[in-house]
């Protein structure tokens, strides 16, 4: 069995399938888990008719739902970029699952530089959201999409800079070894304070580059409708909100991993059930946020990102890289 | 001030310009369209009138006499309410406009020209505000007829018994 | 991209400091503003434009049918306009083909969110023309339903403001308290949005059994709910940064618009119909009218929770006076006013809503004139909007606090 596993040709398409197969459950169960949650938050039940139990195959229906619409594209738009608009942004994030170590031997894709791999991947997501907004025909898009564009570019930073703190941390870039030197709850000794400001920094940016409240700002909709998703809809829409779950589930398994120990844990063995734990606890944090504070405007979010992050995590840097020295 | 005062007040200013009337303890002045801008610039500017509360400016329909137009606006520190009322001729009516003294009389006057045909000179833009463009006609003007009632009558229009 | 220099430019401007990457540029003749101008490879001139945007007449901001066409350049509104008559059902038309007490149905559909507070108006008025004596019973059982009214009408607001800012939650709150108020409301009278409970001479029928004490068991329920309001939305530090210091409306603009209500009360003038010219009973009751003193959308929304309170506890005050008798006066059977023209005032949920009356002693008023309270609020948006951001405008449009059937009736 392992000399069959062994060979390249057998394990690799077991690995897409198994990071195919993740990518289509997880986001999923997140989802549904949002329904819940922001529900009972708000003193409402959510879903409970589709699936008999509870709601629990609601959005499965919903992906049916969509797959059966009718395909629109805008008189006006610019077809091809349009329809490419949602591959753009979502290929990017099925493939940073390959890449996030699930195990201490499960890691389908193990690289030197895995982690900035991982965060290039999900900066290419926001060329995909900038064709959306272009070429949809609409001024409403437009703003949205502008509004994107330029948060999206500012909260790189913050996310790299603590990112690149952690690598410090550990001496290497490949996430599967950065897991390694962790401890089931995070980072020991000297280093925990530090990274656990970086761990905030990342989270913020990380909550930033996936568009999620309080950062909603380009798809606000009491102002701009939905910003650059206005003109789409059936299943190039549904692709863009898998996007946006896939993101939290992704951008959750690597703060996890940065942060939290990734797939350690105590009593059991290490393995993915850790690290699905974490991600459901941190998605759970998100969730909370959509449901409790309203959007910061524009101006006020670049503020907070250029203000406050970017020189917290260059801070940060110099910190972790005096403490690795001392 | 209540009513009298203030009437007593209006009168030593203006004397026969205008006829005050005290009804259901509100104030209402008559005035002639000629006086209508000086007695609302004293209304306004006066200290001890000084009427700065915007209330409404409307129309009342008189038929033969004309149209009248009523302007009526409070007194925030003195508590009193003052109507300044002026009739016009119904072709081609035309006023000063107050909207230079109190801002919200830009919207009302602009109400007042479409649903009456009043005309107000020196104001920004008399353009329809709640009808569409194309609306022929001055609605609230009796001869307007209302079609639901054209089309069928009233039955409340009959005494109980008839 | 090549680059000229000449010596005058468009639109009659006069030349000034050219900018760094090329280029001419030009300030406009009456010194408005600078425009780039500059020639592209096939000698074309390019220049930045102000972008028109209608925001509404369908737009999930704009309660309801507002159209606001505004002026942008980049995110900052130059002007703003607010085309409004979406809505225009010529309410004051149609007044003067109907009974006096007809009226009653027609006035609860202006703003339908405070249904009592705008027949009370009605009967108000008609019963001062006719110098009818209404019975004690009634007029504390009006304003009762009438400060009941005032508080569902302010929560509905304290619901959709935060919603427009992005905060999903108290949306859901606010309306589990309203649908609370609105079971009482339709046990007394019936009806759940437009209630039709006043008369021309006091009330269509008397409380049922009970009533008044499920009144009194909803107080200090939502007095707590309120407290919750406070800590939640007042005290969160995004709806801080977003809503203080944007859209202050100084009181001197305020009064020459006729702005009246939460907006009025939050710049610092506490003219309120029920203290300075009382009506039904409210000089036997004590409350307080909360002011702001900055004039800017936090101090309306702190307002507006204020009001709640003190409604709250003009409804404990009340729940105490109310006498037994009768609830109606016998009208005959043709209600005529005699000739003559009337006027009340009364102070809506909303702002300051008046009626003006003139009768020629017919079976129909001969001017109903409807002086409603969002009219002049929402005249005064483009003095509020000019200068603002365009996220900012959402949080300015949603503070005035209108109601789009008010505005157009």
């Amino acid at each position: 069995m392992t000399d069959l596993l062994s060979n390249y040709w057998v394990l690799m398409p077991v690995k897409a399938v198994a990071v195919l197969a993740i990518f289509l459950v997880f986001p999923l169960v997140v989802g549904y888990m949002e329904h819940k949650v922001m529900a009972h938050m708000q003193a409402r039940v959510g879903p409970m008719e589709a699936g008999r139990f509870h709601g629990v195959l609601q959005l499965v229906a919903d992906g049916i739902k969509f797959v059966q619409k009718e395909s629109v594209v805008p008189r006006a738009a610019d077809k091809w970029v349009f329809t490419l608009a949602p591959a753009v942004a979502l290929i990017p994030v099925i493939l940073v699952f390959g890449f996030i170590p699930y195990g201490p031997d499960l890691v389908p894709i193990r690289s030197d530089v895995g982690l900035f791999v991982t965060l290039a991947l999900s900066s290419v997501s926001v060329i995909g959201v900038l064709m959306a907004a272009w070429s949809s025909a609409n001024k409403y898009s437009l703003i949205g999409g502008l509004r994107a564009a330029a948060q999206l570019i500012a909260y790189e930073l913050p996310l790299v800079l603590a990112a690149a703190a952690v690598a410090m941390q550990a001496g290497s870039a490949d996430l599967a070894v950065i897991v390694e030197r962790q401890q089931f709850w995070g980072w020991t000794g000297w280093a925990l304070l530090p990274l656990a400001a970086g761990f905030l920094v990342y989270g913020t940016a990380a909550l930033a580059e996936l568009t999620r409240p309080p950062f909603d700002m380009p798809l606000a909709d009491s102002e701009v409708v939905f910003g650059h998703l206005t003109e789409y809809t059936g299943l190039r829409f549904a692709f863009f909100l898998l996007t946006e779950y896939a993101g939290i589930v992704a951008q959750s398994a690597i703060a996890a991993s940065l942060f939290l120990g990734g797939y350690k844990g105590l009593v059991l063995p290490d393995g993915p059930w850790f690290l699905a734990a974490k991600v459901l606890a941190l998605s759970f944090m998100v969730i909370w946020f959509r449901s409790t504070y309203p959007r910061l405007r524009e101006d006020q979010l670049q503020k907070f990102a250029w203000v406050r992050l970017v020189p917290v995590s260059l801070l940060l840097i110099f910190v972790v890289g005096l403490l690795k020295v001392v | 001030m209540d009513a009298a005062a203030l009437s007593d007040h209006l009168v030593a200013e203006f004397g026969d310009l205008l006829e005050p009337e005290v009804s259901y303890g509100l104030l209402t002045v008559t005035v002639t369209p000629d006086g209508y801008r000086r007695v609302a610039e004293f209304v306004r500017q006066d200290r001890d009138v000084n009427c700065n509360f915007f209330e409404f400016l409307c129309g009342v329909d008189e038929e033969a006499a004309g149209i009248a137009v009523v302007l009526h606006v409070y007194s925030i520190s003195h508590h009193h309410h003052v109507q300044v009322r002026s009739v016009v001729p119904r072709d081609g009516g035309r006023l000063p406009t107050v909207h230079d003294l109190w801002a919200g009389a830009n919207w009302h006057e602009r109400e007042t020209a479409e649903l009456f045909g009043v005309g107000f000179d020196g104001h920004p833009n008399l353009a329809k505000l709640l009808l569409p463009e194309e609306f022929e006609g001055h609605p609230l003007r009796k001869e307007f007829a209302l079609m639901a009632r054209e089309a069928k009558p009233w039955p409340g229009a009959k005494e109980p018994g008839e | 991209m090549s680059t000229e220099q000449t010596a005058t430019g468009g639109n009659g401007g006069r030349q000034v400091a050219a900018p760094p990457d090329g280029g001419v540029a030009f300030q406009a003749a009456d010194g408005t503003g600078v425009g780039i101008i500059v020639r592209d490879r096939a000698d074309r001139a390019l220049q930045t434009q102000d972008m028109t945007l209608n925001v509404g007449p369908q737009h999930p901001a704009t309660h309801g049918v507002l159209r606001v066409v505004v002026t942008l350049d980049g995110e900052m509104i130059e002007s703003a306009e607010p085309v409004i008559g979406y809505m225009h059902r010529s309410f004051e038309k149609l007044a003067e083909y109907r009974d006096y007490r007809q009226i009653i149905a027609l006035v609860n559909r202006h703003d339908w969110v405070s249904s009592i507070c705008n027949e009370l108006g009605v009967a108000l008025v008609v019963e001062k023309q006719m110098g009818l004596e209404v019975p004690e019973r009634a007029t504390w059982i009006r304003m009762l339903m009438a400060e009941w009214t005032r508080v569902l009408n302010h929560l509905m607001f304290v619901g959709s403001y935060p919603l427009e800012l992005g905060a999903i939650t108290p949306m859901f709150y606010a309306f589990r308290e309203r649908e609370e108020i609105q079971a009482l409301m339709e046990w007394i009278t019936g009806g759940r949005l437009h209630l039709t409970y006043c008369r021309v001479g006091g009330l269509k029928q008397d409380l049922p059994r009970g009533a008044l004490q499920l009144s009194r068991d909803l107080v200090p329920r939502l007095r707590k709910r309120v407290k919750e309001y406070e800590t939640l939305v007042l005290g969160n530090e995004i709806f801080a940064a977003r809503t203080k210091g944007i859209g202050v409306l100084p009181a001197d603009v305020a009064c020459s618009y006729g702005v009246s209500g939460a907006s009025l009360h939050a710049s610092g003038v506490p003219e309120d119909a029920r203290k300075t010219e009382p009506y039904l009973f409210y000089d036997q009751v004590s409350f307080d009218v909360p002011t702001g003193r900055n004039g800017d959308c936090y101090d309306r929304f702190a307002v507006l929770v204020a009001r709640i309170k003190e409604s709250l506890n003009i409804i404990e005050q009340v729940h105490e006076r109310i006498p037994p008798g009768p609830v109606a006066t016998k009208l005959p059977k043709v209600v005529r006013a005699p000739a003559g023209h009337a006027y009340v005032r009364a102070e809506n949920p909303l702002g300051q809503l008046s009626y003006y009356m003139v009768s020629h002693n017919e079976k129909t008023p001969w001017r109903f004139k409807m002086r409603t309270p969002s009219f002049n609020n929402v005249s005064a948006l483009p003095y509020l909007l000019k200068g603002t951001l365009v996220p900012d405008m959402i949080a300015v449009m949603g503070s005035v606090f209108f109601i789009v059937g008010d505005i157009d009736r």
